[in-house]
């Protein structure tokens, strides 16, 4: 499957950038849209680049709320 | 033992299937032995015994080359009618190549991850890298020269062990990006901060093996002494 990235906003990078890390480099989100979806245990790279597969066409824009995932 | 196959017995094996990319797994049995034996066949020319020394005898075609290997093994004298693919033994190939990986690249096997480990105070001396595909990492504080709370290293040892064995470092430390690591940045934590310390757990399709250490409060200031390109020693 392949995926594309999209950058944070600053105030997500901030947030995330408070947050533990899942592994050296990243970290699992949940992400919360305007839809009212929530897509869950999604990547996010260096605190910065959310990692999305080819068929979740969002824009930064359509994410109200992010949080790490927790099992 | 490593052995070339008879060219009627490449034919047949060439109208068997593959069991995994590039091999089969074969039994069948010798002339003049009644014992069934089993072997890895590469290239549907070159077989290694699938015995406790498979693990050895991969390692030596791996180092002289297919080429050499097949030049110098002696003919294996397999009854080509009795020649018959494994099945069901696919994971068995996989476990000793995941086997013969942990062995060539100083790779570690179960154990916890970082996280399901006691907490331990560093000894002031020990020195931990962070590998990065991005320069401007986010958990790195650059200002204060610290690693910010929540993030993961590696140690210097592991570090050195995947560079020097010429490993991939996406694998060993299980990362979700196929991103080339760039960067390393290299920590020496002050005696009184904390981390726990485990082995990379398999994820993303990775299979992990390294060493991460996990610092919950980060690192004290002026702890980040080097940046480097990734793999320069």
């Amino acid at each position: 499957m392949e995926s594309y990235r999209i950058l944070l906003t600053n105030s997500q990078i901030e947030y995330l950038s408070h947050q533990p890390e899942n592994g050296m480099g990243y970290q699992i989100v949940d992400l919360t849209l305007k839809s009212g979806d929530v897509l869950m245990k999604k990547v996010v790279l260096n605190c910065s680049f959310l990692q999305l597969d080819d068929q979740e066409q969002l824009n930064v824009e359509d994410i109200i709320k992010i949080e790490l995932h927790r099992d | 033992m490593i052995y070339k196959t008879y060219l009627s017995d490449t034919s047949k094996l060439l109208s068997l299937p593959e069991t995994g990319m590039g091999y089969q797994i074969i039994e069948g049995k010798l002339f003049l032995e009644d014992k069934i034996r089993q072997y890895v066949v590469y290239n549907c020319e070159l077989a290694v015994d699938l015995d406790d020394d498979f693990l050895v005898n991969r390692r030596k075609i791996i180092d002289k080359g297919f080429s050499n290997a097949l030049n110098e093994s002696k003919s294996l004298l397999i009854n080509t009618d009795s020649i018959k693919i494994v099945t069901g033994k696919p994971t068995y190939e996989t476990r000793l190549l995941s086997a013969y990986k942990q062995s060539k690249n100083k790779r570690h096997s179960g154990g916890k991850g970082a996280k399901e480990n006691p907490k331990e105070n560093t000894d002031g001396n020990e020195t931990f890298v962070r590998v990065s595909a991005y320069e401007n990492d986010k958990r790195i504080d650059f200002k204060r020269k610290r690693l910010i709370e929540g993030s993961y290293t590696t140690t210097l040892i592991d570090y050195y062990d995947c560079i020097t064995t010429d490993d991939n470092p996406v694998d060993r430390y299980a990362l979700p990006n196929d991103e080339p690591v760039r960067w390393a940045f290299y920590i020496k934590p002050a005696i009184r901060d904390v981390l726990q310390r485990g082995i990379v757990q398999p994820a993303f399709g990775h299979e992990g093996g390294g060493i991460e250490a996990f610092f919950e409060k980060g690192t004290s200031d002026n702890t980040l002494y080097l940046k480097k390109e990734y793999g320069v020693l």
